[in-house]
């Protein structure tokens, strides 16, 4: 069984637009998928795509519109309150501003231990104490305030407070990104590191497909609120099928492979307030034909992952 | 004669703990048409360089330097009226952030067209107005003639960074300084740019300095690299010499601890460089990389001078007192 | 997993120490401080330092000019009022009026002010409107006007006016917390709190609260000045305090009629007034140099 599975995931937001039209922002428009457990779920697209809406939904910050959750086959909805945060705790890009800069190393560990667990002071502060060892800190800091660290120990912090409730699931939403080059890779050696102590399952949010390539198993692409392909890692970085997921990877700089001889693709996402017609990806897509641009390919099976593309061949 | 010449160039900041030196010994050419490429972990000094390449430093900052001249131009002595007529006419920069770059209470036009005032009187209105069209033609604007009188907000960020190398290429510079134009940027758009800016170049036979944190960036579109290290340049070489054959731990470091190489193992840890860099007014002695080095010497406490490597048909320029020269 | 550990940040400085080395620099600020320092030590001493009690009538010895002037008398250093009282000691308690007037006025406008601006900050929606509106309506009427309806229902005396001038003075409260609370709220600390389920309550004042510290502490040392000014100026129209309170506003109202015989009689308290809202004024600048984040250098 499926340690998070989910199941053809809507969230509408309803827009009090000009002449109180309700226009409808699809910000993700029937997502499925699965993540076994100590597994890496990586989930790649551009700003707008729905990444950050799905990480929302998932935590259960926004309500799905419809569709739904199961962790470990239980339904979200029977998860709320504590249980679910103790099953789901998230890493946010931003080290500088995902920390309370008034507050000292240990208070925002135990944050989370002290709100859903009766324990005592002390207690909460030996177990972020624990923790900051855990992740590669001197618990001697714990007195300090977040100003008083690196980006590289923040995210550190950031780390240690999403473990304290001891989750099952963590989302990474781009967590090395906002750190110098040479701090990234001690992050990601900790992220793994901690992923096999621990049994973590990660869904990991992330622009860098040379760090996808790293560290997911598999590997979901998100275009406009959808899932255009979804497979395991060497299917989709050996032997990509949707044009969306070859632009990218030719567009993704790498700098130990000469680069690709590619044409960049053309145009920009278009706005999810006024998604086009047919295919989201049609008005960018070199392959398009007549059909993509009146109907919308649904995901299927081929070629060992799924895929949302008329023009595949058979 | 080179495009930029620059010996010697350091910054001192004043500030409440001392005088900070920000950047020293900077040394190095350009050539017209050629890019360098500028890569550094944050507060390395990249920006505060080209800021006083363009003199565009705050008050606080003193640059010193034995040479910085532009086309045999002596940039130290000029004075603001005459760095006026030179900023934005030979030389242009684009930032990070192009949605505050331009100014939200004025249109597209209206700031395009600023730009040609200043630099170009002899201009007609008419003139100008062609002028501007053209500009944002050449620079992949689709309906240039809407867009002319769009605001900052009504632009996606790659639409604006297009606004911003349009009014920076109006006059046809010489050289063209890019600041992390990309970070901001998704994938597919930053491919775009890369490749926009490539096409200018050619077409204008511009120089430009890229400066990024980013290697995988800056391989694309560099002919040379130069790698900054706390305040320093620490290793200086034609790009692909650059990323082959490394010679300097912390640029090796760099390199290593990258994902995406294909001998690096599915999950298996990168090689990390241990340690921060240092702060400015907590500087080591010596070398500035030598409490992070695995190769540090007794050597190490003595300051590394910028040498050419012998034997080399290109121009390797090193800052370290032992190069490692094994294959990456 | 040592290996990796990072080394410490060198260039620490303590928060306190420096904000310290900021504000002292500020010489208005550390003049301004001085000035308060003063007051607060008249008031806390009052019954030490002052030679007679505010409210003895020295019957013959009405209006005295202070002593250096010709015709003054030693004992009673900067003279007499009308009625005989020693105008030196009655400065002195009008002090501790003051000081006790600007903390009750600041305590109770900060309290509502920041649990409203909290309230509209972080909610947002209808619960900000309302709020928002309800401000607006208090500033749409001059303060002293307000403060003289709300008086007026409510009947003269001291502590009616402090609660009055602390109801005008709401808003500038609740306006400078509302504005930072809307900015922190957008920070993924916010964010963060809410994934490990902590309450709005919670999040408001054990999150947001303390970050927007420093525009509230700018606001608490000019709400001391105008908190005083305000009341003391319902105390010279009588709506105040009332006699025989050494307050300064009717130290300053009584004196009126001699205002050409017995100078001394207004300037002194005039100047008090003057002191202690200049006082509050320049340390209230010049903390804003200090904590606010943007005028930094």
């Amino acid at each position: 069984m499926s340690l998070l599975k989910v199941q053809e995931l809507k969230k509408h937001y309803a827009l009090k637009g000009l002449l109180n039209s309700k226009a409808m922002v699809k910000a993700l428009d029937g997502v499925s998928f699965e993540v076994k457990k100590k597994q890496t779920l990586a989930i790649v697209g551009e700003s707008g795509c729905g990444k950050s809406t799905l990480a929302k939904t998932l935590m259960g910050l926004e309500e799905e519109t419809s569709g739904q959750v199961f962790f470990e086959g239980v339904d979200s909805k029977a998860l709320k309150g504590k249980s679910l945060y103790q099953t789901i705790q998230m890493i946010f890009q931003d080290p500088y501003n995902s920390l309370n800069p008034r507050k000292t190393a240990w208070k925002i560990i135990a944050e989370p231990l002290l709100i859903n667990q009766k324990v005592s002071q002390k207690e909460a502060y030996e177990r972020a104490c624990q923790l900051m060892e855990k992740v590669g800190l001197r618990p001697e800091m714990a007195n300090r305030y977040p100003h008083m660290f690196s980006g590289g120990q923040r995210q550190r912090l950031g780390i240690a407070r999403a473990l304290i409730l001891n989750p099952k699931i963590l989302i990474c939403d781009e967590p090395i990104s906002a750190l110098d080059v040479s701090i990234q890779a001690q992050v990601l050696n900790l992220l793994v590191e901690l992923q096999d102590q621990l049994d973590l399952t990660y869904l990991f949010i992330s622009h860098d497909l040379n760090v996808v390539k790293h560290i997911a198993d598999t590997v979901l692409v998100m275009y406009l609120g959808k899932v255009v392909e979804y497979g395991r890692r060497e299917q989709i970085f050996e032997n990509p099928q949707h044009p969306y997921t070859r632009a990218l990877l030719e567009a993704s700089p790498n700098i130990f492979e000469p680069e690709k001889e590619h044409n960049p693709l053309a145009g920009e996402p278009p706005s999810p307030l006024n998604p086009p017609q047919g295919c989201a990806f049609h008005e960018r897509c070199p392959q398009a034909t007549e059909r993509c641009k009146s109907e919308s390919p649904d995901l299927q099976e081929r070629s060992s992952r799924m895929v949302s593309c008329f023009n595949l061949g058979s | 004669m080179s495009l930029l010449k620059v010996r010697d160039l350091s910054i001192h900041f004043q500030s409440r703990q001392g005088i900070l030196e920000a950047v020293r010994g900077i040394s190095f050419d350009l050539e017209r048409g050629q890019t360098l490429g500028v890569v550094g972990e944050s507060g390395c000094g990249k920006s505060i360089t080209n800021l006083a390449i363009m003199g565009l430093l705050s008050d606080n900052g003193q640059v010193h330097a034995s040479e910085v001249t532009f086309e045999g131009l002596d940039l130290l002595k000029l004075r603001e009226k005459q760095w006026q007529k030179i900023r934005g006419k030979e030389m242009a920069m684009i930032f990070q952030d192009p949605m505050s770059a331009l100014n939200p209470s004025f249109t597209v036009g209206y700031q395009l067209e600023e730009t040609l005032k200043i630099h170009e009187p002899q201009l007609t209105k008419v003139d100008r107005e062609v002028r501007c069209l053209e500009l944002l033609k050449q620079v992949g604007i689709p309906a240039p003639e809407s867009r002319l009188s769009s605001y900052a907000h009504e632009l996606s960020g790659g639409m604006s960074q297009r606004v911003m190398i349009a009014m920076a290429i109006a006059c046809k510079p010489k050289l063209l300084i890019a600041d992390e134009p990309t970070t901001a940027l998704d994938v597919t758009i930053q491919d775009q740019i890369l490749r926009l800016l490539k096409e200018l170049q050619d077409a204008y036979n511009m120089a430009m300095i890229f400066v990024t944190h980013d290697l995988g960036v800056v391989a694309k579109v560099s002919d040379n690299i130069q790698v900054m290290y706390a305040g320093e340049i620490v290793e200086s070489a034609p790009t692909r010499e650059l990323i082959e054959r490394p010679q300097h731990p912390y640029t090796r470091g760099l390199l290593r601890s990258l994902p995406g190489a294909k001998e690096t193992a599915f999950r298996a840890p990168l090689t990390s460089i241990p340690g921060i860099v240092p702060a400015l007014n907590a500087r080591p002695l010596g070398c500035q990389f030598h409490p992070r080095c695995d190769f540090a010497s007794e050597k190490c406490q003595h300051q590394p001078i910028l040498t050419e490597l012998r034997d080399e048909a290109s121009t390797h320029l090193l800052r370290c007192h032992h190069p490692q020269e094994e294959v990456l | 997993m040592q290996s990796n550990i990072e080394e410490n940040k060198s260039d620490y400085e303590h928060p306190l120490r420096d904000f310290w080395v900021g504000f002292s620099a500020n010489k208005g600020a550390l003049i301004g401080l001085a000035f308060i320092l003063f007051f607060v030590f008249l008031a806390v001493f009052a019954p030490l330092l002052s030679p007679h009690s505010p409210s003895e009538l020295q019957e013959n010895a009405l209006r005295l000019p202070p002593s250096f002037y010709e015709g003054g008398n030693a004992s009673f250093f900067f003279g007499t009022d009308d009625v005989g009282r020693d105008l030196l000691s009655r400065l002195i308690y009008g002090a501790r009026i003051s000081m006790g007037v600007g903390f009750l006025v600041v305590f109770l406008s900060a309290s509502v002010g920041t649990l409203l601006g909290l309230m509209a900050g972080y909610f947002g929606g209808k619960v900000d409107w309302l709020i928002m509106r309800f401000v607006d309506i208090l500033m749409a009427f001059p303060s002293i006007l307000l403060a003289i309806v709300v008086v007026s229902v409510m009947g003269p005396g001291l502590f009616n006016a402090i609660v009055a001038v602390a109801i005008v003075a709401c808003p500038s409260f609740i306006r400078i917390v509302r504005a930072s609370a809307m900015e922190e709220r957008k920070k993924q600390y916010v964010m963060a709190s809410k994934t490990f389920g902590a309450s709005s309550f919670r999040i408001m004042f054990s999150e947001i609260l303390p970050n927007c510290m420093a525009p509230l502490i700018v606001q608490i040392s000019l709400g001391f000045s105008d908190g005083i000014l305000n009341v003391a100026a319902l105390g010279f129209l009588g709506l105040g305090a009332q006699a025989p309170t050494p307050e300064w506003g009717i130290m300053l109202a009584d004196a009126r009629a001699f205002i050409s015989s017995d100078p001394w009689l207004v300037t002194l308290p005039g100047l008090c007034i003057l002191f202690v809202v200049l006082g509050f004024n320049l340390l209230g600048d010049g903390l804003r140099d200090t904590l606010d984040p943007r005028l930094k250098k």
